[in-house]
């Protein structure tokens, strides 16, 4: 709520936001101009697909982005030592203690892109679809929480790397196209190793009704398996850090 | 004579130093590379899946290739963003120091900055060097034949846009002193940038009122120009050359203008 | 014959302060309605300070002595009045002046954080032209002087304060500057460091003849350097001369300490004085300082007085009392 106090602020970032995100989508447009159809989406479900990028990354940007700057300072000015004397779950204190409300109106913009897309292309997704999308959703969002989770605690082994926190936000790219695009090494890479080129397509297929059942199966059980590791990860790094006396 | 040696031997004496401070920041800065050149072989996956479904494709992946590692090289040159930390020196009082010795504020914004341009040029280029060797060895690149006179004025240009660039950045930090969300407005100046500089995708395949945008205002010249130059070996025309020109001169006198207020601000309020 | 060095006449600096009501409320209304309040943080001031003299500014936060110090540098333009350091005008900011003198401010640093002090030195070195035999005999000497030789090869940031400020104060020397302005240089060092740091600046100002103007809220700092001092409340001078004789103007009492060879009742030393200490076989009284010399002669003769020692009020509660009326009368 302090966000909102400073009003003029607040106004001011929610008018960036809103202009990146359409930007985004122009860009885009760009592209569809050379051809109707990028690995066979045509421009609607495109445009899909491009909200649905749009909700999870508002959600990561609000949830996340500040959290795992405040962490990997936390690790790298050595005051992790006083958060690990408290009783609530570390991990938990880490990441969640303060959230940013200026992406509302990307999160807004999201859906009004995916709403419009659908009339447009007149599908009308049934209830199940719809509740397996969010459900997809969710777990993309864990997903991108593991990995950005696992890559912040990287900083456990380096002594300063202040951009450190940009190497999630620049797969970004990956995440906004169809899986389709990538073929050969590239695709094992972004759909079965790092499966970052799921986060969106696959919760967009689902509402499109051409999602194929490996591809939301492996997204929910690498979703789980990440977090898994990431929780792995972390203990392993604070026992590291903690034999090394700081 | 002796005026112009010692001024040369402070600049080099105070680069020297900036250059050493900037290689701190070395591991950063190859972190930043790798995540600029990242998006960009993403972005080749997405245009070859594009232009192979498509029937008649208006541009080749050759070209598009060309086009986007222009993109990364002119950006790499030439880019600023000490907009992003100055005006926080400026709204915290930390220019008092440059205020009481012989070395301004300013001047130590462009030694600054151009002492590390040149670090992050001299890292850039391998990085470019092997990128360019892999991609013509793949078959994806195509650079036409370029005379001696297309290579001076495509490094002169490059030259013209770092200053341009340097120029926008040092107007947005020159608004610290009145308002408190200069910092905001470098986002909104990449924005801008990234709309009408022509960076997005090659000129030939913007739609026609962006083309006509692009062509009518200077940003064209932080990419647009010399990327058509060397793509299409399209020379500036006198006009452009004014354009450049007179830009400059309105960026710089306009600076100048708001620094002397700016000061003046800053030195009865206290900072 | 001492020159005048700096010359301040009718010195006033008034600060328009925005008020702003506190929550959102207030934000959106201040958007078109704002109300002002003018600070005098300097109400006409004047002084003449010579040259070789360390003067210290005394007075409470926000008296108006580092606002003074910054016009002084130039880094902030007076309302009204003149200054003349060095013979130029500060705000001019000419180079010819910047050249002669140094601003050290104890809560800001003007060394590099992420480098080493050394290469702040050199920084200076090409900004102040410095030729390099000079700069390396003034270099090695101030590091001697003041022990880093260790230090100045380590990054800034992993300094403790103390040593810090002994680069900060290296820093500000190395161009050899005929003024010296010194804001609350000691601010947060421990004891012995504070000692060190004011032999140094006793020596510097003995060996080269600078001028320094010192402000410190640490009384031992002031007593120990400043044979003048400048009091400054609420943006007025108050007190323009030797610090010996603010005792003999301001110090209103005496401490008596006295030991006893036989027990005494508190009662006993009501009449001659406020006790305040009492343990049976010793006492200390406070006493008007024009009787107290009676008053003790008194005691030695009513009482069994086997040790008596009277002794001036600390300085620092005489400024304080000094500070105190004026409030009171203010």
């Amino acid at each position: 709520m302090r966000m909102m106090e400073y009003r003029g602020d607040f106004l001011f970032w929610a008018l960036v936001s809103i202009l990146w995100t359409g930007f985004n989508f122009f860009f885009f447009s760009l592209i569809l101009r050379v051809s109707d159809t990028v690995a066979g989406w045509t421009a609607d479900e495109m445009y899909l697909l491009l909200g649905t990028f749009t909700l999870l990354d508002a959600f990561t940007w609000t949830f996340f982005y500040q959290n795992m700057q405040r962490y990997t300072r936390h690790v790298f000015t050595g005051s992790l030592t006083m958060l690990l004397t408290k009783p609530i779950s570390t991990i938990f204190l880490l990441t969640t203690s303060s959230n940013s409300f200026n992406n509302i109106f990307r999160f807004l913009i999201g859906c009004a892109a995916i709403v419009i897309s659908l009339h447009r292309m007149e599908i009308t997704p049934s209830i199940s679809s719809v509740v397996l999308y969010f459900f997809a959703l969710m777990a993309a969002a864990l997903f991108i929480y593991a990995i950005w989770f696992m890559a912040s605690t990287l900083s456990f082994w380096i002594e300063k790397l202040d951009n450190i926190n940009e190497i999630i936000p620049g797969l970004r790219r990956v995440m906004q196209v169809p899986r389709g695009v990538f073929a050969g090494a590239a695709s094992v890479l972004f759909t079965v190793l790092l499966p970052i080129s799921l986060v969106a397509s696959v919760p967009s297929e689902i509402l499109l009704q051409k999602a194929e059942t490996k591809w939301v199966v492996w997204l929910f059980v690498s979703s789980f398996l990440s977090l898994l590791l990431a929780r792995k990860f972390f203990y392993f790094a604070i026992k590291r850090y903690s034999s090394v006396g700081n | 004579m002796n005026r112009i040696a010692q001024q040369s031997n402070f600049y080099s004496k105070v680069i020297r130093f900036k250059f050493i401070k900037a290689l701190q920041w070395r591991t950063e800065m190859i972190l930043w590379i790798l995540l600029d050149i990242f998006p960009f072989i993403i972005l080749l996956f997405i245009w070859q899946s594009v232009l192979s479904l498509s029937a008649s494709p208006s541009i080749s992946l050759p070209e598009l290739t060309v086009f986007y590692y222009l993109v990364i090289l002119v950006q790499g040159f030439t880019v600023t963003h000490f907009e992003e930390y100055r005006p926080e020196e400026i709204r915290m009082g930390k220019i008092d120091f440059f205020l009481i010795k012989p070395y301004s504020f300013i001047q130590e914004i462009i030694l600054n900055d151009i002492a590390g341009k040149l670090l992050y040029i001299l890292m850039i280029s391998p990085f470019l060097a092997l990128l360019g060797y892999i991609l013509w060895h793949l078959g994806l690149f195509a650079i036409p034949a370029l005379t001696t006179i297309h290579v001076l004025v495509f490094v002169c240009l490059l030259l013209l846009a770092y200053i341009l660039q340097f120029c926008l950045s040092l107007l947005i930090t020159m608004t610290a002193f009145w308002f408190e969300e200069a910092q905001g407005l470098s986002n909104l100046k990449i924005l801008v940038i990234s709309l009408f500089s022509g960076t997005l995708i090659p000129f030939a395949l913007l739609p026609e009122w962006l083309q006509k945008v692009t062509n009518a205002q200077p940003l064209k010249f932080l990419f647009a120009v010399p990327i058509r130059l060397i793509q299409e070996q399209a020379l500036p025309t006198a006009q452009d050359w004014s354009m450049l020109f007179g830009t400059l001169a309105f960026l710089i006198g306009t600076i100048f203008l708001l620094w002397q207020r700016g000061i003046q601000k800053y030195s009865s309020a206290g900072g | 014959m001492s020159q005048p060095v700096i010359t301040v006449s009718n010195l006033k600096k008034h600060f328009t302060v925005y008020k702003k009501q506190p929550g959102l409320l207030g934000s959106i209304r201040s958007l078109w309605h704002r109300e002002y309040e003018t600070v005098a943080a300097v109400d006409d001031i004047s002084f003449t300070i010579n040259q070789g003299e360390i003067v210290g500014f005394i007075g409470q936060n926000g008296a108006g002595k580092t606002t003074t110090l910054k016009m002084l540098s130039g880094l902030l333009y007076p309302t009204s009045g003149s200054v003349s350091v060095l013979g130029y005008n500060p705000w001019n900011r000419k180079s010819a002046f910047q050249k002669q003198f140094s601003l050290v401010l104890g809560q800001k640093n003007q060394l590099w954080w992420d480098l080493p002090a050394i290469e702040t030195f050199l920084l200076n070195q090409a900004i102040y032209d410095i030729p390099e035999a000079q700069f390396r005999k003034t270099l090695n000497k101030l590091v001697n002087l003041l022990d880093v030789k260790d230090s100045i090869q380590i990054q800034v940031r992993k300094l403790s304060l103390g040593q810090r400020m002994k680069c900060e104060l290296i820093a500000a020397l190395l161009h050899n500057p005929k003024v010296l302005f010194l804001d609350e240089p000691t601010i947060g060092l421990d004891v012995v460091m504070q000692k060190t740091l004011r032999d140094f600046i006793s020596e510097y100002n003995r060996e080269f003849g600078a001028t320094v103007i010192l402000t410190s809220h640490y009384m031992d700092d002031v007593k120990e350097l400043c044979k003048r001092v400048i009091m400054i409340d609420h943006g007025k001078k108050i007190y323009d001369g030797l610090l010996s004789n603010i005792i003999s103007k301001y110090a209103r009492n005496k401490t008596l300490s006295l030991v006893f060879s036989e027990s005494v009742t508190k009662k006993s030393l009501t009449e001659f004085g406020t006790v305040k200490n009492w343990n049976g076989s010793s006492a200390t009284l406070l006493v008007s300082r024009k009787e107290a010399t009676k008053i003790a002669a008194r005691l030695l003769e009513s009482l069994p007085v086997q040790d008596l020692n009277i002794e001036e009020a600390p300085l620092e509660a005489i400024i304080r009392e000094v500070f105190g009326n004026k409030a009171k009368s203010a």
